[in-house]
């Protein structure tokens, strides 16, 4: 019982901590660039990309939790 | 697929430039070198003169809330057109004149509906005073004594009062002793009034009490005064009821004003802006003694169509030479999409961008391939898609050409989700399985996670794996040495580490691992020879774009589980309705999430993993002079 629930523990913090990094980087992209956007509308393609870049740490958080799980 | 184009010179008359300008306009495939004249001209003073105008319409058209654009047809503005529109200067004057008309009506409606609110506001509160001391004044009607009104502060009535009756007590008793009665009221914003009755004697030293304490004697309007506060009050009653008629009857002569002109000055504002637009291309042209010139571009489909019709109308009058596009003299050429109407929203991905470089590579028929795919595999629902399904349906119909777009995506993406949703065996996430005993046709992603991950990350590997290609053929189409080389060497390291995977998988000799290491050793050289070491970080970049892709099966993960949960409040809860209630609103929230988070996320994978491949944006879309009235055709 508490293997599991150490192994549940890990997997929730392999998607937990990328997470907060990347709800932080957003913030800090997504306030920026809205500023960007207000001034200069035609840069919304590149606001959308630069905003999503950060989302791949949390898929790789996914990654690891469903590998912790034993799932993969 | 990015139209061809054609640099073309025009060469005319003079004489004919007004009409010859007026015909491209027309056809409206002509995209001109933006060359205006600084100095001012007597031409540029009429284009001046015409921008005022057209400001002076459309202000006239917004001050008789006139807003019915879409039930204009062509046929209505070609009307107006024909009965107006000849030589410049006389149409303008005349619609010059016209407008001094309109805006003197209008001014006059204006002014009148100001002084009866005007009236309106300063009667009601009238009245209000008046109501409030209604009964007082009808009381003390026939006595002999003067009935004032007073603005007092509650403290400053007190006071007057207790002054006043202290006056009266002290007056020995006798015959005819003086008298003094009042009423007091407040309003709602705060201000107090008293109103007093009191005998001649007594009125000098209430108006000198009340004016040391700061009262104000209240006074009817102007056209009231001096008239008994009973009869005017039941006048200014009477006058109230009749101005909201009054104030109606305004606002009727506008709204028929507006019917009468409206449409008619929006058929002129159209028309003054499309003279506008040619003046501006008159304008352009380079002229000597007898001739002028214009240069733009014009797509090749269109320039024999063109030719001919130039030719038709004015001879020899005009002459259209061509030749293909030559970077190195002609700078940035303008780039026009031209897909299949199938494809054509998916252009919609694109306007978020800079438009593509002339010579690059137009990705919308693989981004209305590709998004559909992922967005729908991410829905993956049959439920969900039904319902994108009618949501794009409904979208489809909107006159508006973004809704438009949007509503063909969404019916893309319902076709894939429906797909998928059978592959996964959702309906709402488990309640077609309870309900209709449905089976997944591959693999119940809420359970068995394992395989969809696989498979998006094979998703992504081909995907990554076609981007990098197009970007391999751009780049030796354009001969970008170092582009072309890059790229190959990503490719091999792709296919060294698919290779390797497959080698291991299937348990092959070791001898067979001689054909990965062999990709590796090729691609490392290309990689470094097209991009140095910034190539081989590239590359090592690709790997983590083809893992972005697992955000499909993340996704897809988190939908079906909260479909799931959504069903499960029915068993869980003991009343029903609450039960269904429940799960109707997280069912809601995720077909929300579904379709916003799916959208977003398979739009991402394009824009950052796939396009970032290839992708080259220019500096000039194509945008030529013609007529912007789509919205109001028949």
């Amino acid at each position: 019982m508490t293997e599991k629930a150490i192994v549940a523990l890990a997997a929730a913090l392999a998607v937990a901590i990328p997470a907060l990094a990347t709800a932080y980087a957003q913030a800090r992209i997504g306030s920026a660039g809205a500023g960007t956007i207000a001034e200069k509308p035609e840069t919304a393609g590149t606001i959308i990309v630069l905003e999503a870049i950060p989302e791949t740490m949390v898929v790789l958080g996914f990654v690891v939790a469903m590998m912790i799980i034993g799932m993969v | 697929m990015i139209k061809r184009m054609a640099r073309v010179v025009l060469w005319g008359v003079k004489d004919k430039k007004s009409a010859i300008a007026g015909r491209l306009y027309e056809l409206g495939v002509f995209h001109l070198d933006n060359v205006l004249p600084d100095d001012m001209t007597d031409d540029s003073l009429l284009l001046k003169k015409l921008r005022d105008q057209r400001g002076r319409v459309l202000g006239l058209i917004e001050a008789l809330k006139w807003d019915e654009w879409r039930k204009l047809t062509d046929a209505f503005v070609e009307n107006v057109r024909y009965n107006l529109f000849g030589d410049l200067e006389f149409m303008m004057a005349e619609i010059d004149r016209s407008l001094e008309r309109i805006q003197s009506r209008l001014s006059r409606i204006d002014e009148g509906q100001e002084k009866v609110q005007a009236l309106f506001t300063k009667l009601r509160k009238t009245n209000l005073i008046l109501t409030h001391a209604r009964a007082f004044l009808e009381q003390e009607r026939f006595s002999r004594g003067e009935v004032l009104i007073w603005q007092l502060s509650r403290q400053a009535q007190h006071t007057l009062v207790s002054k006043i009756n202290g006056d009266l007590d002290s007056l020995p008793s006798g015959h005819e002793k003086p008298w003094f009665r009042y009423h007091s009221f407040e309003l709602a914003d705060g201000s107090a009034f008293l109103v007093t009755s009191a005998s001649p004697e007594i009125q000098s030293s209430l108006r000198t009490s009340a004016e040391e304490l700061r009262g104000t004697l209240w006074r009817l309007p102007e056209n009231y005064e001096g008239e008994p506060l009973v009869t005017a009050a039941s006048r200014i009653r009477r006058i109230l009821r009749s101005l909201p008629t009054r104030m109606r009857e305004n606002k009727q002569e506008l709204r028929q004003l507006s019917d009468q002109w409206g449409a008619n000055l929006a058929a002129v504002y159209i028309l003054l802006d499309e003279r506008l637009e040619q003046l501006l291309m008159e304008l352009s042209a380079e002229e000597n003694d007898d001739f002028f010139s214009l240069k733009g571009w014009i797509p090749e489909s269109d320039l024999a169509r063109t030719q001919a019709t130039l030719k038709e109308d004015f001879g020899d009058a005009v002459v259209l030479r061509s030749r293909p596009p030559d970077p190195a003299k002609d700078g940035a050429v303008p780039t026009a999409l031209q897909n299949h109407s199938l494809f054509k929203p998916f252009e919609l991905f694109l306007k978020l961008l800079r438009v593509p470089h002339y010579s690059a590579y137009d990705p919308s028929f693989l981004i209305g391939v590709f998004f559909p795919f992922f967005a729908g595999c991410m829905v993956g629902d049959i439920g969900y898609g039904v319902l994108v399904l009618w949501l794009g349906w409904y979208l489809k119909q909107k006159r508006s050409e973004v809704m438009h777009d949007v509503g063909v995506i969404l019916l893309f993406l319902a076709f894939w989700s429906i797909a998928w949703g059978g592959v996964f065996g959702e309906l709402f996430g488990d309640v077609g399985h309870r309900l209709l005993h449905m089976e997944p046709l591959w693999v119940d992603r809420a359970h068995t996670v394992g395989p969809v991950m696989v498979f998006s990350v094979a998703l992504g590997g081909g995907h990554v794996f076609l981007g990098l290609l197009i970007g391999m053929i751009e780049g030796i189409r354009n001969r970008h040495r170092h582009l072309w080389m890059e790229r190959l060497g990503s490719l091999l390291v792709i296919l060294a580490m698919v290779s390797a995977l497959v080698a291991l998988r299937s348990k092959l000799p070791a001898a067979l691992f001689s054909i990965p290491v062999m990709l590796l050793v090729f691609g490392v050289i290309f990689l470094l020879w097209g991009g140095g070491i910034g190539g081989i970080v590239e590359s090592l970049g690709t790997i983590g774009n083809i893992i972005s892709y697992i955000r499909i099966a993340a996704i897809g993960l988190s939908s079906a589980i909260l479909a799931m949960v959504a069903s499960m409040f029915v068993d869980v809860i003991e009343i029903p309705v609450l039960g269904f209630f429940m799960a109707f609103a997280i069912h809601l929230l995720n077909f929300v999430l579904a379709i916003g988070g799916s959208s977003l996320h398979a739009a991402r994978l394009h824009y950052v993993e796939f396009m970032g491949k290839f992708y080259e944006s220019g500096t000039l879309e194509y945008k030529p002079f013609a007529k912007r009235r789509r919205l109001y055709n028949d």
